[in-house]
């Protein structure tokens, strides 16, 4: 039995899933990532939250969900260079973006999979990577039945910014939906990087 | 009909795949125009109203000195000093409100470890559909500092050049920009604007020609028609113009401006003009001072060789003639009488005319036509002009060292000795000058005389015979020039065809009578009349009671001359009253016959010992 704190219900239910996603996949993915909510208010300026931007979408059974991290290539060049033993600078372009596009496409993946185990079916878009500029062109979405979550994930290289955007139709899709905390794993051996 | 579900699995993985392989067009398009935007040579920029930066390129990040990635971080009001940063968010805030859709200005970039640069700014706002967020503004910043630094260099050489460079339009106003030296060498600080005409010509309008009057007048007939129009008129168009300078004077009182034009042609035809200004004072008085230099060097080579060839009896003539004269300058200037010094120059322009000295000729002539040209109010202050007698006796002093030099036998410099004052001297002394000087004359007027002379063997003193050759000189000359016919006229007349004079001198018991004769036309008494009425010599009643014959002797009235123009030979109109007062002064009377068609007979007399 999950303990009160550990069940969620509704939009909170959807975004606690993706967070909890986001906590496992990052952990594996950044090595050492440490979620935290963020305390910033996230004003349109500071919406842009770093140079690069992946992004993900998952839509089914009502629910509409974009999932971004923003990121810059330092921070994954480093993480990269402790994956293969090369040199940050030696890395190449495209395994920082395919990186970050594995980081969202497992985020997605899980949230995926555990919404699905709790009843709400889901499919899941390619992770797609662009500029973190871009994110001025989503802000003009209509925001009555759409919930935002941001929150970063820490690494000993510095901060990854993600944000989920949840849009319901109709508003009340959510209303009967559920979910727990799943237990966490004894033996946790899911960070392993078989991307490469 | 049912699918079965694994043809619909099927199904979506295919269209998975199909909206994988466009999205992935799009996101390497997409990533090829972000690199295009990364590397402009431009600062390219987005921002917030309040500078912060949310996109930029590569050059921008050079500026903050940071990476491309590093831009989020970074608000623009560091690349700027505060001042310059108000100016330019102030700009930024206008657009990101709307109030203008686009504006550029230029302000420099005070980055702190490089030059400061200059950047021509453009700020738009931005325009993608962004209504989630504040406003936008894209920001372009092109480096314009060495297009500036350059422009100050041109613009610090055409403002030190030494030329007035300036342009007119097809109305011939002045148009910016033009050199600094404009305004100098035009004395006008406000040349823009104003009409060529008016700012360049007008000032030495009077010293141009009137057919570059004419062309420089007209310069806005050659606007609006093609280049061959300019090359048509260019040679007459004044290339060298004197404008008075009142800050001067003396020679110094003109300042000479060298223009040279060009054309602005666009679109086939004659747009506008380019002129060139030269400041060519100093070279045109160096010119006229080197042609002065020539001048004097020339008159030095010339008087040595006039004088040299003078014949002996011309030479004693010169000698003692010139030398009269130049004493009798001296007294009448001191004694201020404008009239004797006039008569004098007469005589002395006489004696060097005839004896081919053309320098000193020249100078009296100068001296007298300047103060025969003199209005009545300046006629008090004739002796102004004094400087020019002088140069006259310079003249004389140097004409007569050479004489003294070669009258003096070889081996001394003795001046030879004259004549004692008092000694008689035979008339016929005169003959060889009076017909060098007939000689002259006739062919000064191309007439064709015969002069012949009877001296009785009469004597009279030396000083005499002196004056009485320039009487008889200006008798002789006004034969020539007015009492003779041309040679053509004469033979219709049925007279020979040269034109004869004869002088016969007798001695009588009581007198000595000099008669000079042409076999001319005769003096016309009425003509005569009519022509010293119309000179206002004498008044319609005195006309009117006058007789013929004192009709025919009004020619020997001060004043009086039946030519309009002055020549250097006769028709002054001090010529005959001139000789009229000299005889007067040595004594004697001078009287004259005529007839139409026949000639004219004038008579001197003297009584014995009278002179």
């Amino acid at each position: 039995m999950a303990s009160e704190s550990s069940k969620f219900a509704g939009s909170a239910a959807v975004m606690a899933a993706v967070k909890h996603a986001a906590k496992t996949e990052g952990s594996g993915q950044l090595r050492d990532a440490d979620l935290q909510l963020s305390s910033v208010v996230v004003t349109p300026e500071a919406a842009v939250r770093d140079h690069w931007m992946s992004l993900i979408l998952l839509a089914g059974g009502g629910i509409r969900m974009t999932l971004k991290a923003f990121y810059n290539t330092n921070l994954c060049r480093r993480v990269l260079a402790d994956i293969t033993g090369q040199k940050p600078e030696e890395i190449a372009d495209h395994f920082v973006s395919d990186l970050m596009r594995e980081l969202l496409n497992r985020v997605g993946g899980s949230a995926k999979r555990m919404l699905g185990d709790a009843g709400l079916t889901v499919g899941l878009s390619l992770p797609l990577v662009t500029r973190g500029f871009d994110q001025i062109f989503s802000n003009s979405t209509n925001q009555r039945d759409t919930d935002f979550e941001h929150w970063v994930l820490k690494t000993k290289y510095g901060a990854v910014a993600m944000s989920a955007e949840l849009t319901r139709a109709p508003a009340d899709c959510l209303n009967k939906f559920e979910w727990i905390v799943p237990a966490p794993k004894t033996d946790a051996d899911d960070g392993e990087l078989d991307f490469l | 009909m049912s699918v079965p579900a694994d043809n619909i699995a099927m199904n979506q993985n295919q269209i998975l795949q199909a909206s994988h392989h466009i999205l992935t067009l799009m996101e390497r398009s997409k990533e090829q125009l972000e690199r295009f935007v990364d590397r402009l040579p431009s600062v390219f920029c987005v921002s917030s109203a309040q500078g912060q930066v949310v996109k930029g390129n590569a050059e921008l990040a050079d500026r903050f000195g940071c990476q491309l990635e590093g831009l989020l971080a970074k608000n623009l009001s560091s690349l700027f000093k505060p001042a310059t940063w108000t100016l330019f968010a102030e700009q930024m805030r206008g657009v990101a409100a709307g109030d203008t859709s686009q504006t550029s200005l230029e302000l420099p970039l005070d980055a702190s470890d490089k030059d400061v640069k200059t950047l021509s700014w453009t700020l738009r706002a931005f325009d993608g559909n962004t209504s989630g967020s504040g406003p936008l503004v894209t920001i372009f910043g092109v480096d314009v500092s060495e297009i500036r630094a350059y422009e100050r260099q041109l613009s610090q050489i055409f403002s030190t050049i030494p030329l007035g460079i300036l342009r007119v339009d097809q109305h011939l106003k002045v148009v910016p920009p033009l050199s600094a030296y404009v305004s100098r060498i035009l004395r006008d600080d406000h040349v823009v604007g104003k009409n060529l005409k008016e700012v360049l010509f007008a000032p030495g309008w009077e010293q141009l020609s009137s057919l570059q009057r004419e062309y420089a007048g007209n310069l806005t007939s050659i606007m609006g028609f093609p280049e061959f129009q300019y090359e048509m008129i260019k040679d007459n168009l004044p290339r060298l113009i004197s404008i008075p300078d009142p800050s001067q004077t003396g020679p110094k009182a003109l300042r000479w401006i060298g223009i040279n034009y060009d054309p602005i042609v666009q679109d086939g035809v004659i747009d506008g003009l380019l002129l060139i200004l030269e400041d060519r004072t100093e070279v045109e008085r160096m010119r006229a001072e080197q042609e002065a230099r020539q001048l004097s060097e020339e008159s030095v080579i010339r008087r040595f060789v006039e004088v040299r060839r003078l014949e002996p009896e011309v030479r004693r003539m010169v000698q003692t003639d010139i030398r009269a004269f130049i004493d009798s300058i001296g007294q009448s200037l001191a004694a201020n009488d404008l009239a004797q010094t006039l008569r004098t120059l007469h005589g002395i322009k006489g004696v060097s005319r005839v004896a081919q000295l053309t320098q000193l000729k020249d100078l009296a002539h100068g001296a007298e036509t300047t103060l025969l040209g003199l209005a009545a109010a300046e006629k008090a202050s004739w002796r102004q002009h004094e400087g020019l007698i002088a140069g006259i006796v310079d003249e004389w002093n140097e004409v007569e060292t050479i004489l003294a030099a070669l009258n003096a036998p070889v081996g001394t410099h003795k001046v030879a000795t004259q004549p004692a004052p008092g000694s008689l001297v035979a008339l016929a002394h005169m003959e060889s000058r009076l017909k060098l000087t007939v000689k002259e004359t006739a062919k000064a007027v191309s007439k064709d005389v015969e002069l012949s002379c009877k001296w009785g063997d009469v004597h009279l003193p030396q000083e005499v015979v002196g004056k009485l050759s320039e009487c008889l000189l200006h008798i002789l000359n006004n034969a020539v020039d007015h009492g003779l016919e041309a040679s053509t006229a004469r033979v219709s007349a049925g007279k020979r065809s040269a034109g004869r004079l004869v002088i016969h001198a007798v001695r009588t018991d009581k007198l000595i009578e000099i008669m000079v004769a042409d076999d001319g036309h005769g003096i016309n008494g009425v003509a005569v009349a009519r022509s010293a009425l119309a000179k206002g010599v004498i008044t319609q009643q005195e006309a009117a009671t006058l007789s013929l014959q004192d009709k025919i002797e009004l020619i020997f009235r001060p004043g009086f001359s039946t030519r309009d123009a002055a020549s250097e030979i006769s028709g002054r109109g001090i010529g005959l009253d001139a000789v009229a007062a000299a005889v007067k002064s040595l004594g004697g009377t001078i009287s004259l016959a005529t007839e139409l068609g026949e000639g004219t007979t004038f008579t001197i007399r003297f009584e014995h010992g009278s002179p």
